[in-house]
């Protein structure tokens, strides 16, 4: 017994030994380690589209409810169809004007006041512009849902131009453009933009000299005209996500939204009946319905759509911006690229990515940054408008090195578009690999969905289910297909390229390479 | 148009990474909760110490490395070395090769950084969560097999001194608070920024690097903070494979005290800038002190909200300014307080730093109404519950709390802190640190 005792004490030692030795051993690092943990393969992802309701109110503004009872919290995010497309060269910059007005009082709040609710009521709401529309987005705890929705509604229907601090304002405002002019992003932006989209409203807003000449023709008389002309239900759409009732936010939309638009007698005789909502088919109409209505003013907005002229001009073209205290070379190279309805937009985008897409393993970040150690970051971006895009690449170096490393950047572009370093099948993997992997961390959110879903649906005219369409697409692409794409559409010798640095430094280094660079001083 | 605001609110943000601010509760609200903020916490036989946080909805796993070295443990002469050390430990070790710590991580669709601030480094793995030992094995490799091969060590300073390029010297306000931090701080490391000066950088060397990682990177000068779809036993049971064997070392700090400042430093720097701009800096204690709850409702009450005092009457009033803001830095060293405006122009700068002292002024001698205080302790709350929709923030909160104070109930108190706030606790506050005795102001003026 004795024996079976010390035997069984002895297989508890030792079995703790071995435990032991197991828990703590020192793991042997090795590539085959490393490889052996690194297989791996993600799912093909599927964004589940969160249940919605689609409102459409009779004077034409759309509205998606979601509910998410997580957090009590309330976010909105909505679109204006327009943007800044619709602003003219005299008056260039009045989008921004009128929402920085719109932001900061109403018909009801002047600015002290607009400030006091916000902060009081934890609110906060607010206009931003893009080239094709106007966006906002805001968000409150759900315990102050009504104060936010009911300031929303005062932002949008009843904002007040010639408000007080309309001078204060535009005196910012200039002091603004006057400093951009002082800062290297924005001169970059400026010489890159206004020779890319030459006299079109895309060029504007980058354009310091335009927006600083159009600023004293804004008056608050043409921000109330350009208001009239461009912002109506019938071109707003927005999403409610959050610790909402679906009917009960129905009803408050429609008391404060139903009037927007309407003709005042209309509204007077509106206000005096009851305002519950009536049976749910005859409140849900179509567009075209709501159109119909007599009561509503002249709510259609003309969407312009000018054309964006090419300029072969820009091609090879380099401009050096002089600025005497800059210790860096700041880099803008691209050109003119496809608009929204690009064809092979996902294929490009996802070969892109391989060239330039900006993490440490692109193309660009391996020849610039680990192999040369020239910059700290280099990203090649696609971006798309309505009405035409613009390939760029953009980075820093130092001074001495701005000559290379452009020289560096094309050859890269051209080794895959002449095939002589054709993009692999594992490199795509690994883009398609992580795309699969944070899909759904970017659409985590309800409020993340709805916003994709509106945008593709109601901006874009596209499938409700675009989003998984999207990831379908890029999954089947291939290494040859991509190979195909970036050969078809990347144009090395089309680059337009801005500089903004010392010119002592910069301009010897072309001078010797014998290329034409044009200088520009800055005022 | 307001770029130039636009980019000076981001170098502020930069300035301000790892910087948090949750510490809010429910205040006499309408039928509000606040979800509470649960983790896992395991603590290593070698001093490792390990945070879970448990997130089912997405199959996505966050695993980061913090170390409790930044460059407020520098000594003269090396300023920057834990920012250029966090750029080498992607050079390889002994097994994986150079960059190869981004190939693997790409190769299993995540992706990967690494960040420095003046009180700590930090690096992450955001991984399909099946993939979570990857990461522990590769972060283990790298806290104890460094390898630093000298020609690729110089062409990555190379990159740092590019960095430091962008981040600094092009940056009018981020050059001006350099030196602006400099003037304030003569002895202790907040002297230099955390990229460090350029000729420093330019003179740090291989044998330097490697002494600085022998130093300060052992497990029990670490952290690891797990967040998202993970299991906190697994977690445990691979840190205890990967990191269990490590032993603990003595970290010997630098031990830089800042003789207290008897008077007012002024200083004027000339810039490309065609606004001048006003920057203060006030000192204050260790970012876990009682008082930071006070500073900070003290910074919104008087020029960060919409409402505050120095908006309402120096821009919306009088007209004097452009913008106004300020921000605190909370480290486990006492920090500072920037306070910081931009006049309409050059003429009136000196007008404008007597009206911002006019408000301080009238601010403790007149008091603070109770609906300023009201509306701190909302934005606080909904910072607080807005914050919860991403747990990987939630979890980087709990992080630095515990890297600088080793309390990972900071947050905790600092809600019972804000819930008891009275108006005279950030009269106080105002009156023991925002005297001018304890201000460096730098005006930044145009060049020409």
């Amino acid at each position: 017994m004795k024996k079976l005792i010390i035997g069984i004490m002895l297989l508890v030692v030792l079995f703790q030994v071995v435990y032991s030795e197991a828990a703590f051993a020192e793991v042997e690092y090795s590539q085959e380690l490393f490889e052996s943990l690194a297989v791996n393969k993600n799912k093909v992802p599927h964004i589940e589209i969160p249940d919605y309701k689609r409102i459409e109110l009779e004077n034409g503004l759309i509205v998606y409810l979601v509910e998410d009872h997580q957090l009590p919290i309330i976010e909105i995010k909505g679109y204006i169809n327009g943007g800044r497309r619709q602003e003219t060269k005299e008056l260039a910059g009045i989008s921004s004007f009128m929402v920085e007005m719109m932001n900061t009082g109403t018909k009801h709040f002047n600015e002290k006041e607009m400030a006091n609710y916000k902060d009081i009521n934890g609110i906060d709401f607010a206009f931003g512009v893009s080239n094709d529309y106007l966006s906002f987005a805001g968000s409150a705890l759900s315990t102050d849902t009504d104060e936010l929705i009911s300031l929303m509604a005062e932002m949008l229907e009843e904002p007040k131009f010639n408000a007080n601090h309309f001078t204060r304002v535009k005196q910012e405002l200039y002091r603004g453009l006057v400093q951009a002019k002082t800062q290297e992003s924005s001169l970059l932006d400026m010489y890159f933009y206004k020779n890319i989209y030459k006299n079109h409203p895309y060029s504007f807003d980058d354009d310091i000299d335009l927006n600083i000449a159009a600023l004293s023709n804004i008056t608050p008389e043409r921000l109330e005209s350009f208001y009239d002309k461009n912002i109506s239900p019938a071109n707003t759409i927005f999403a409610i996500v959050g610790d909402l009732d679906t009917k009960q936010m129905e009803q408050m939309l429609y008391n404060y939204f139903n009037q927007w638009g309407m003709i005042e007698e209309d509204k007077e005789q509106e206000s005096t009946e009851n305002k519950q909502l009536k049976d749910k088919e005859s409140e849900v109409k179509s567009q075209e319905e709501a159109k119909e209505k007599s009561k509503y003013q002249d709510i259609e907005v003309e969407i312009k759509k000018p054309i964006v002229e090419i300029d072969r001009e820009n091609y090879g073209k380099i401009i050096l911006v002089n600025k005497p205290d800059a210790t860096q070379a700041k880099i803008k190279m691209g050109y003119n690229f496809f608009d929204n309805s690009f064809k092979d937009r996902i294929d490009f985008t996802m070969a892109n990515i391989v060239y330039g897409g900006g993490d440490f393993e692109s193309r660009l970040m391996n020849k610039l940054r680990t192999e040369k150690g020239f910059v700290y970051g280099i990203a090649a971006n696609d971006q798309y408008n309505e009405l035409g895009g613009a390939y760029y690449i953009s980075t820093e170096v130092k001074p001495e090195n701005t000559y290379q490393a452009i020289e560096g950047i094309k050859e890269e572009m051209s080794l895959i578009k002449n095939g002589e370093k054709k993009i692999k099948e594992d490199e795509l993997f690994k883009i398609i690999n992580l795309y699969n992997a944070f899909f759904p961390k970017s659409y985590k959110s309800k409020l993340s969905v709805i916003n994709r879903v509106i945008r593709d649906v109601e901006l874009q005219g596209r499938d409700i289910d675009y989003i998984n369409k999207v990831i379908e697409e890029y999954n089947q692409l291939s290494a040859s297909k991509a190979q195909e794409v970036f050969a078809e559409y990347s144009y090395p010798q089309r680059f337009l390229t801005v500089i903004v640095g010392r010119k002592e430094e910069i301009l010897p280094q072309f001078e010797e390479q014998e290329v034409d660079i044009e200088v520009v001083e800055i005022n | 148009m307001r770029k130039f605001f636009k980019i000076l609110l981001l170098s502020l943000l930069l300035i301000l990474f790892g910087v948090s601010s949750i510490y809010a509760q429910q205040l006499n609200q309408k039928e509000l909760f606040i979800p509470k903020l649960d983790y896992s916490h395991f603590k290593l036989d070698n001093g490792l110490e390990i945070y879970v946080f448990e997130d089912h909805k997405i199959p996505l796993a966050k695993f980061s490395i913090w170390y409790k070295v930044g460059s407020i443990d520098e000594p003269e002469g090396i300023s920057g070395i834990s920012h250029l050390l966090e750029h080498t430990m992607f050079l390889g070790t002994e097994s994986l090769a150079k960059d190869q710590v981004h190939q693997l991580i790409k190769s299993v669709g995540g992706s990967n950084n690494a960040g420095t601030y003046y009180d700590y480094t930090t690096y992450y793995e955001e991984i399909p969560s099946a993939k979570l030992e990857l990461a522990m094995a590769i972060e283990a490799d790298r806290m104890r097999n460094l390898k630093v091969n000298p020609e690729e060590f110089y062409r990555e300073r190379e990159v740092v001194k590019q960095e430091r390029r962008m981040r600094v010297e092009n940056n009018i306000f981020s050059s001006s608070l350099e030196e602006i931090q400099a003037e304030a701080f003569k002895e202790s490391p907040l002297h230099h920024q955390v990229i460090g000066w350029m000729e420093d950088i330019n003179n740090i060397t291989v044998e330097d690097i490697r002494d600085y990682y022998t130093r300060y990177y052992a497990p029990n000068n670490g952290v690891m903070v797990v967040s998202g779809d993970v299991d906190p036993q697994e977690v445990h049971t691979l840190a205890q494979k990967y990191y269990g064997s490590y032993q603990p070392q003595e970290i010997k700090r630098l031990e830089a005290i800042e003789p207290e400042q008897k008077s007012e430093r002024i200083i004027k720097l000339k810039k490309m800038t065609q606004v001048p701009i006003i920057a203060m800096l006030y000192k204050i204690p260790k970012g876990d002190h009682p008082d930071m709850v006070a500073i900070n409702a003290l910074l919104d009450i008087l020029v960060n909200n919409s409402t505050s005092r120095v908006k309402t009457e120096l821009q919306q009033k009088k007209r004097m300014i452009l913008e106004a803001g300020g921000f605190t830095v909370g480290l486990r060293k006492p920090g500072y307080a920037l306070l910081y405006t931009v006049p309409m122009s050059e003429g009136i700068v000196y007008d404008v730093r007597y009206d911002f002292d006019q408000e301080l002024e009238k601010l403790i001698e007149q008091g603070i109404k109770e609906n300023e205080l009201k509306i701190v302790k909302k934005r606080v709350l909904k910072d607080l519950i807005f914050s919860q929709k991403d747990i990987s923030s939630a979890a980087d909160t709990v992080a630095t709390s515990v890297v600088r104070y080793n309390d990972p109930t900071l947050y905790q108190k600092n809600i019972q802190r804000l819930k008891n706030l009275t108006t005279k606790d950030i009269i106080r506050v105002a009156q023991k640190y925002f005297v001018r005795d304890n201000r460096t102001i730098g005006y930044i003026l145009p060049k020409n």
